[in-house]
């Protein structure tokens, strides 16, 4: 008897020790959607991380970033773009064969990790629209999260062409996995144009910041005008786009051309040298600072030796033009190409650059609107050639003159040229030469020119756009929508 | 040899004579099972049992060398062959998709985690470690018991979805002490070592190289209709002599190669020592036993070292009451060597030494690390052996458990027990190395810490009434798992010597993390096994599991089984055929094990994002890291097993057949994908089902049983199927997949051998060019009359070319002993399995491609290229195709392998130096006979499902090892 008193005390004791064999997880490292977010520091915090980490150019992330990114891409994809790391690598943007669906450098890529930051931006939107804080701040907050919205989008059409887009309900129920059709074209232009005219007109973005500003690096309502006269551009709306230019070009905006030579050599050389980040004329730029944001740049065109601008558009540059001297372009006698350096990149450790990325450029913006008033008058006009003699003249090239255009055809290609050779690598000469219809035969040539099979004639202006991945043109037949581009296979 | 444990009852014995019994091989052995033993005749379910001292196990460095090839339905994967380097164990297949394969191990009844291998802190990788089983001493293992089936795992619920791997340490043993030593060493050597061009055979295929790109870029030879010529037109001469391009037949004459692979290799050399001692009497036994093992890996800087101690005593309080313990400390230290599949300025050791242009000396003139001319970024293979990288791990198992006898045959036991595991990682990229200059000098160091904590409670009772006897157990079992790392790291050192002990003196990039996280696992369970008359048996069990990674109302989950097993043998009806079939059972069993295996998943989580800056200043965000799944649950294995024991003459010859078939229900993945417009596009949750079935056969026989000479063998054969058989609603498919399609998969297009010069290019594959691969253009897909484009190349193109999977397996192992020689030769064999393209077919010139002007070193295949002056090549075009080669290199491969051979000689010492001593010679992996034509069947990764971009096969060698060795029992 007492031994089975003993044995009911030990099971009472063990009892007692099982009742503490709580069932707890717990991740200390995470923060739980119940707790946040709740203060200003959050809502600050939410929009650095969802608008601002995607157009990063931070060594490999970013849609910036020089070795995968939007622009990146693009460049390659034009006359000039040239990589020496071998053509299974490059050969498929290099020569426009978009149509392999394999490969490593596909274009297809940026459709799927860049799509979801629109959806990103509209959850943010609504979750810091809750949170008590000063009331100025969240709205420029929630400004730059359509900006960002709008920015994003931009880059995803002119690329992927037509978006996905879901109202917030549908975002936020992500386990009833609804599949949606892409957008019409119509649509997601619309979108684009109102995202960037709602945080433009919000009346709560800076219109420039300053190099010395604790806010530069955010969006302005510059950057929003820069974009908008982009999509005109690109939709050929030309009196829209008239109107973009010469909004920028108001002196509330502050910028202007850099035509002082610093150190840097040349004027052209000093819009990219360290000693003048935050210059006037840019309008938009990834603001790198050591431990926090750099890019590759110089491994990818010095000590990798990777990119080269092709010979054969180094040639195209007139003689004295500052824009192909060696401060900015040196010729290290490869047969590939010449190097394509634009950055004085003398501030880095290494291989990391820290000198700020330019994205958008004053003299991208007055170069657009003399094409717009060209285009939209059909006739070449004295204002059109004095904004592109701006941009020519500082190059230390002699002014057009008008008669030096036999007809707005001419001046239209001359503009074209102007262009090409101030804006290379900076991601405009897809855009540019789709928009006046001449990207496919450029490309054909440039096979030509290089010996290699010309892929693209096949394609027509489909190539105007980049195929979707199969990841997702799967989805889209899961959900009875035909995803993929025309001229596409999957 | 296996002696069995004798207890001798001391009693009023004044001298007590303890022999040494070898072991009764056959029906009473007794089986570790969950929880408790049984006698292999009482087994209902199927357990394969592996005693180690079957194995001459002092000449394997870790346990799952010793394991590969040995049990039936066991597959045992060595990823590389670098020392310390793990395995991963499969049991019956891989049936879940990402929740992981994983068998639940157990040892000495405490189950263990795996420990963390801390990261490096810098862009390299250390390849693989042994994180299980590397606090075991391979000489302190009694036996290991793989528990196959459900009805024998699910006793383990919810952790066994992959069965059970129980292994068993040796404990005190009564008796006088016995003082007992192994020890052996060993060289090694590289079984098979990569075949890169020379010098002179890499400048002979640049040259090759030039001309064909030259033909091609011009349209000459061949390439006229192909391609349209450049313009204008350059001759040959000056195409390459402006600039110089060509090698001259002088300088590949006089060509110096730079062997890379031989700078970075060299002898391998490992030691193991062992000492133990165990004794004790009636009521009180002990084991210590210590060993040291020291290997240096045949790639220079990749070594291990490993210092293992064990006790363990069991004291009999009174006749009711016992206790005991179990304390397992453990070091294991490394020099990393940074391996891995990376390439370009991630390249390993490994990667670098065959990219690496063999033309090019060590050092440049100026002394300095030379530097890749076709392309910079790849680091010189001998400056990456001026990294110092190393791991410590210490690992504490310690358990103790109290038991109590309170009525006759009720066994009360409580045990207590933790597992902890410590891990440090230090690094340092001197200046010398190319990522170290980039940041003068780069430091690092990284350390995690793991604790689980085991409470267990168990109640066992048999009786035997009549003919009627019974066992019934009823447990209780409580787990804690916390985990949590820490990292610090820093560059821009004024020296190189401060290494990593200094990180405070980097002034830049100074980096520092950490994380913790603990979740936890309740357990009731219970099982009752009957038999009446030992010829009718049945074992029920019943396992209720609490997991705390799940939402309360979807935490629980019950894993019931039961087996029945008959043996017919005993029947009387079979007393005539008893001097033939010696033994006959036949079993069957159902049961359900589970998978919880996803982390916490069931809630939004925010975490730090990236890094911006504003301003002059730099901030780090927060975004929303992982979407939650409130609904996730259990994956759910359901299993049926049949199998078949048979016995003839007297059990000279033992046959086993299994026949499983499994369904994992539910199954649990973290990445099911969502819509790509959402805002994270995977969240974890339940997706389908998958099912394999397999069959299992094993073979004891003795051959010869004569006074000097016995000849025994073992022969394991299984195959297995998994497939999947029921998908998510919400599945996405590519066109080519099926529901069922087998878990491994490879898809691909169907190669059509090379383009004959005159035959057009395929429509499909514009830009052709002779001598490249074509492929199939089958449009397989028509959907409501749309047709396909006909010439486009696309996944409507691709099929099913085969799966990873291996057809069969075999399994041989021969004893024979002859007065004192003892001899062992171990071979197993794997069919059946496809594999992607092998280094050998990879790394040549049509997909390497150029860089800056030059070629990437390539494999000598590569030598045998098509070219206009080689058109009758199977290689491809020595230029690249823009196009795929579909499943061109893909082929079934098989192997066989000799694992072990072993001569033993027992010493015929006399009794009072020492009670047995024996000598052997050993050589482990000395062939392998295969169609593989990479390095090794094995140890080679595959390189395309790796997951990475530019991934390679850059695979640690596989070693051949020749030992000598001694065991002494004094």
């Amino acid at each position: 008897m007492k031994k089975i008193f003993s044995y009911a005390v030990a099971l009472a004791f063990m009892s007692v020790v099982m009742y503490g064999c709580k069932l707890v997880s717990s991740e200390y490292s995470d923060i739980s959607s119940d707790l946040y977010p709740t203060s200003e520091r959050d809502a600050r915090d939410l929009v650095t991380s969802n608008v601002y980490e995607a157009f990063r150019n931070d060594e490999y992330a970013g849609a910036f970033n020089v070795a995968t990114g939007f622009h990146l891409l693009g460049d390659m994809a034009t006359d000039f773009g040239f990589c020496s790391w071998g053509e299974s690598n490059w050969g498929q943007l290099e020569y426009a064969n978009f149509q392999n669906p394999d490969g490593a450098r596909n274009p297809r890529m940026n459709w799927a990790p860049y799509l979801p930051w629109i959806s990103k931006m509209e959850l943010t939107i609504d979750r810091i629209k809750g949170i008590a804080m000063d009331e100025t701040l969240k709205k420029r907050y929630l400004a730059e999260l359509e900006c960002g919205q709008g920015f994003m989008a931009f880059l995803i059409w002119d690329f992927y062409g037509p978006i996905i887009l879901s109202d917030l309900e549908t975002l936020k129920k992500p386990q009833d996995e609804i599949i949606l059709p892409r957008q019409t074209n119509e649509q997601t232009i619309a979108y684009i144009e109102s995202k960037l005219k709602a945080a433009a007109e919000a009346g709560v973005l800076a219109k420039s910041y300053s190099k010395e500003n604790a806010d530069y690096g955010r969006f302005t309502e510059g950057l929003c005008h820069t974009l908008l006269l982009k999509l005109y551009m690109q939709t050929k709306q030309w009196p829209k786009a008239i109107v973009e230019g010469r909004e920028l070009m108001k002196p509330e905006y502050s910028y202007e051309l850099v035509t002082d030579a610093g150190d840097a050599g040349s004027a052209y050389a000093n819009v990219f040298s360290s000693a003048n980040e935050g210059n006037k004329e840019t309008i938009w730029a990834v603001n790198c600072l050591r431990e926090y944001q750099s890019h590759l740049w110089y491994p990818h065109v010095i000590s990798w030796g990777g990119y080269k601008m092709t010979r054969i558009f180094f040639e195209t540059f007139e003689s004295g033009d500052d824009r192909c001297a060696p401060n900015v372009i040196t010729d290290g006698g490869s047969s590939q190409g010449v190097l394509p350096l634009k950055y004085d990149m003398v501030n880095r450790t290494s291989d990391n650059c820290y000198t700020d990325w330019i994205v958008y450029r004053y003299a991208d913006v007055i170069t657009l609107l003399a094409e717009a008033i060209v285009q939209q008058g059909n006739a070449v006009t004295q204002e059109a050639i004095d904004l592109l003699n701006e941009v020519r003249t500082r190059a230390s090239l002699p002014p057009y003159q008008m008669s030096s255009f036999t007809n707005k055809d001419d001046f239209i290609d001359k503009l074209l040229w102007e262009r090409a050779h101030e804006l290379w690598y900076e991601g405009c000469r897809r855009q540019d030469l789709i928009r006046n219809n001449k990207y496919v035969t450029t490309m054909a040539q440039k096979c030509v020119d290089h010996g290699r099979t010309d892929y693209i004639t096949a394609l027509g202006t489909n190539a105007h756009l980049f195929p979707l991945p199969s990841s997702a043109v799967n989805e889209g037949r899961k959900g009875g929508f035909n995803y993929q581009n025309p001229g596409y296979g999957d | 040899m296996g002696f069995a444990t004798q207890e001798i009852v001391v009693g009023s014995q004044t001298v007590i004579n303890v022999t040494m019994l070898e072991e009764a091989e056959g029906l009473d052995e007794v089986v570790v099972v969950g929880y408790g033993v049984q006698r292999k005749r009482d087994l209902t379910g199927a357990v394969s049992s592996v005693k180690m001292s079957d194995a001459p196990v002092q000449t394997f460095s870790t346990v799952s060398h010793a394991l590969a090839g040995k049990a039936a339905g066991l597959r045992v994967t060595q990823a590389t062959a670098q020392p310390g380097a793990g395995a991963t164990f499969r049991i019956r297949g891989q049936t879940s998709i990402n929740a992981g394969n994983d068998p639940l191990i157990i040892i000495d009844g405490f189950p263990v985690s795996k420990s963390s291998e801390p990261e490096s802190g810098n862009a390299y990788q250390a390849g693989s470690q042994d994180n299980v089983l590397e606090m075991i001493n391979p000489n302190d293992i009694e036996s290991i018991e793989i528990l196959k089936d459900a009805s024998a795992t699910a006793i383990y619920g919810s952790r066994a979805g992959h069965g059970v791997i129980i292994v068993t340490t040796k404990r005190g043993k009564a008796g006088v002490p016995q003082i007992s030593y192994s020890g052996n060493v060993a060289v090694q050597a590289i079984g098979a070592n990569y075949k890169m061009m020379d010098a002179a055979e890499y400048m002979t295929v640049n040259n090759r190289y030039l001309l064909e790109k030259w033909r091609r870029d011009y349209g000459q030879g061949v390439y006229a209709g192909y391609v349209t010529a450049k313009t204008p037109f350059v001759a040959w001469e000056d195409f390459v002599t402006n600039p110089s391009k060509l090698y001259s037949d002088a300088e590949i004459a006089s060509a110096k190669t730079t062997n890379w692979m031989e700078e970075i290799t060299r002898p391998g050399f490992q030691q193991s020592h062992n000492v133990s001692i165990t004794g004790g009497g009636e009521k009180s036994k002990y084991l210590a036993s210590i060993n040291y093992f020291d290997q240096k890996g045949v790639i220079k800087n990749s070594n291990m070292k490993r210092l293992t101690a064990n006790f363990n005593g069991d004291y009999d309080f009174s006749q009711y009451v016992k206790v005991g313990y179990s304390l397992n400390l453990s070091r294991n230290y490394y020099d990393n060597v940074p391996l891995g599949m990376h390439e370009n300025e991630y390249s390993g050791i490994i990667a670098s030494s065959l990219r690496f242009e063999p033309t090019i000396p060590i050092r440049d003139a100026n002394g300095n690390f030379s530097e890749s001319v076709v392309y910079n970024q790849t680091p010189n293979p001998v400056s990456l052996l001026e990294i110092t990288d190393n791991t410590t791990k210490d690992r504490v198992l310690g358990s103790g458990y109290l038991q109590v006898e309170p009525v006759k045959n009720l066994f009360l036991k409580a045990t207590l027990g933790f597992d902890r595991r410590s891990a440090k990682r230090k690094t340092y990229l001197p200046t010398t190395t190319r990522m170290g200059r980039i940041k003068d000098g780069v430091a690092a160091q990284n350390q995690s810490d793991g604790m689980d904590y085991l409470l267990s409670m168990t109640a066992n009772y048999n009786k035997t009434i009549d003919k009627h006897s019974f066992t019934a157990l009823l447990g209780y079992e409580y787990q804690r798992f916390a985990n949590e790392w820490f990292s610090a790291g820093s560059s821009n050192f004024a020296i190189d010597g401060f290494l990593y002990n200094k990180l405070g003196a980097g002034s830049n990039d100074k980096e520092v993390d950490s994380y913790a996280g603990e979740r936890s696992l309740a357990s009731v369970f219970g099982r009752i096994n009957y038999s009446y008359a030992g010829k009718y048996l049945i074992t029920a069990t019943i396992r209720r599991d609490g997991a705390s990674n799940f939402n309360p109302d979807y935490r629980w989950g019950n894993f019931p089984s039961v087996s029945l097993a008959w043996r017919f043998s005993d029947e009387e009806f079979m007393g005539g055929i008893k001097h033939i079939l010696s033994n006959g059972k036949l079993r069957a069993g159902y049961g359900q094990t589970g998978n919880s295996n996803v982390g916490n998943r069931t809630q939004d989580l925010y975490g730090p994002g990236g890094k911006y800056v504003f301003g002059n200043t730099g901030t780090i965000g927060v975004r929303v890291t992982s979407l939650g799944n409130s609904r996730i649950t259990w994956e759910t294995t359901s299993e049926w097993n049949i199998g078949l024991d048979l016995g003839f003459l007297n059990n000279r010859i033992n046959l086993t057949a299994e026949y499983y078939d499994r369904v994992v229900s539910d199954l649990l993945v973290t990445n099911k994908r969502l819509p790509s417009y959402y805002e994270i596009t995977s969240i974890a949750g339940n997706i389908g089902a998958t099912q394999g079935q397999g069959f299992e056969l094993t073979l004891n026989t003795v051959n010869i049983k004569q006074d000097n000479l016995v000849w025994t063998s073992d022969l394991t054969f299984y195959t297995y199927r998994d497939r999947w058989k029921e998908r998510d609603p919400n599945w996405i498919p590519s066109v080519y997949q099926s529901v069922d399609d087998p878990i491994r998969a490879l898809f691909s297009y169907r190669s059509d051998g090379l383009l004959k010069p005159s035959d057009p290019a395929p429509a499909w594959q514009k830009g052709l060019l002779p001598g490249q691969v074509k492929v199939q253009n089958l449009d397989l897909y028509y959907k409501d009359g749309e047709t396909v484009t006909e010439d486009i190349l696309d996944s409507h193109d691709m099929v099913m070319i085969g799966t990873g999977d291996p057809k069969f397996s075999l399994g041989f192992n021969n004893t024979l002993r002859y007065k004192n020689f003892d001899l062992n030769i171990y071979l197993y064999s794997e069919f059946g399995r496809w594999r992607e393209a092998s280094y050998y077919d990879n790394m040549i010139s049509a997909h390497a491609g150029e860089f800056n002007g030059g070629l990437k070193n390539q494999s000598k295949n590569s030598l045998n290229s098509w070219t206009m002056d080689n058109q009758s090549a199977t290689v491809p075009n020595i230029l690249q195709s823009a196009t795929t080669s579909g499943d061109y290199y893909m082929k079934q491969i098989w192997f066989l392998r000799c694992r072990n051979i072993t001569l033993g000689y027992r010493l015929p010492l006399p009794g009072n130096i020492a009670k047995s001593a024996r000598i052997y010679a050993s050589v482990n992996n000395p062939f392998v006979i295969t169609n593989w034509n990479g390095l090794d069947p094995e140890t080679d990764y595959n390189a395309p499902d790796s997951g990475y971009e530019n991934a390679g096969s850059y695979s640690y060698p596989n070693v051949r090892t020749f030992s000598i060795g001694l065991d002494i029992n004094f």
